[in-house]
């Protein structure tokens, strides 16, 4: 796949996984995981860049005796789910002309 | 390896970054292997599921701004060679200096010449355009030409006014979407250069994010 399509769907991937509650990393790697291939070192800098976009936020909770880091899904983060789907209505209407074609 | 090798081996392979995204990073993927061991894998496997340790400090240096890892890179190339005594940094120094004639010629024809070839793409952009709205504009005038030929000179003539406005329409569509795409390209190709820049830097790999 190209990468810049991955990467986009990738980072819709993560903030959907934060939608309906906090996660953290291990926990998004397995509900991403179930569709798409992932791994803590793409996930890290997609965090990182979520972060800075004010997609997420970030929050430190203890766990059996250390800290582990909750990631929180914004208004601006759910604004760009939503954009996405939008977006993505187009994508899948070339997609159905290009495989309906050849049923036909 | 273990999971004190593995943070042990990354913290070494980072040492030249700034120590709060150094520690940043090392929490994330200490978080990552103590969470795989508590579901039940061995240390060992929590570790490989990590990835390879090259695809995991690629991934931390390509979201680094490319003035802080040069930076970075400069400053701590510079103490290892104070340590060593400093003879190197000085030789270099000098020969930087005495080679300024060459390089700095060389540097600044050579960015001329990428801002030059950039400018005349452009140029070319902006003249197609220029052709795209001449056809426009003369497919309309013919048309409007048309009209009073019709009442001048007979359905005959006008036909003719009303076919070359047509087809100079014709022809400015077929131009447009040539246009379009040309200058997307344009517009998204110094951002590929800049990135691929970086990819010299820090090793840039193609098969990662």
């Amino acid at each position: 796949m190209d990468i810049q399509l991955k990467r986009g769907l990738l980072e819709v991937c993560v903030l959907k996984a934060l939608q309906r509650q906090d996660s953290y990393g291990y926990q998004i790697i397995k509900d991403i995981s179930a569709h798409v291939k992932i791994s803590e070192s793409t996930l890290y800098p997609i965090l990182k860049r979520m972060e800075s976009s004010d997609f997420v936020t970030e929050y430190s909770v203890e766990h059996n005796g250390r800290l582990r880091k909750y990631y929180h899904l914004t208004g601006k983060g759910r604004r760009r789910i939503e954009d996405f789907l939008i977006e993505w209505e187009e994508v899948m209407l070339a997609y159905q002309f290009i495989r309906g074609d050849e049923d036909e | 390896m273990n999971k004190e090798e593995f943070l042990n081996a990354l913290r070494a392979r980072l040492d030249y970054l700034p120590r709060e995204d150094v520690e940043r990073a090392l929490a994330f993927y200490a978080e990552g292997i103590d969470d795989r061991v508590e579901d039940g894998m061995s240390e060992s496997e929590a570790v490989a599921a990590m990835g390879d340790i090259d695809a995991v400090v690629h991934a931390i240096e390509a979201e680094m701004p490319l003035s802080t890892i040069v930076r970075q890179r400069v400053k701590s190339s510079r103490e290892r060679s104070e340590q060593s005594g400093g003879g190197h940094s000085a030789w270099w120094i000098v020969l930087a200096v005495l080679g300024s004639p060459v390089w700095l010629t060389f540097l600044c024809l050579l960015g001329g010449l990428v801002v030059t070839v950039y400018a005349v793409v452009w140029v070319l952009v902006v003249s197609l355009f220029a052709v795209l709205l001449a056809l426009g504009l003369s497919s309309l005038f013919m048309l409007i030409y048309a009209v009073s030929r019709l009442i001048a000179a007979g359905l005959a003539a006008a036909l003719i006014c009303f076919g070359i406005a047509l087809a100079t329409a014709g022809a400015a569509a077929a131009l447009l979407w040539p246009c379009v795409l040309l200058t997307r390209l344009l517009v998204k190709l110094p951002q590929r250069c800049w990135r691929w820049v970086k990819g010299l830097f820090i090793g840039g790999r193609r098969n990662d994010l």
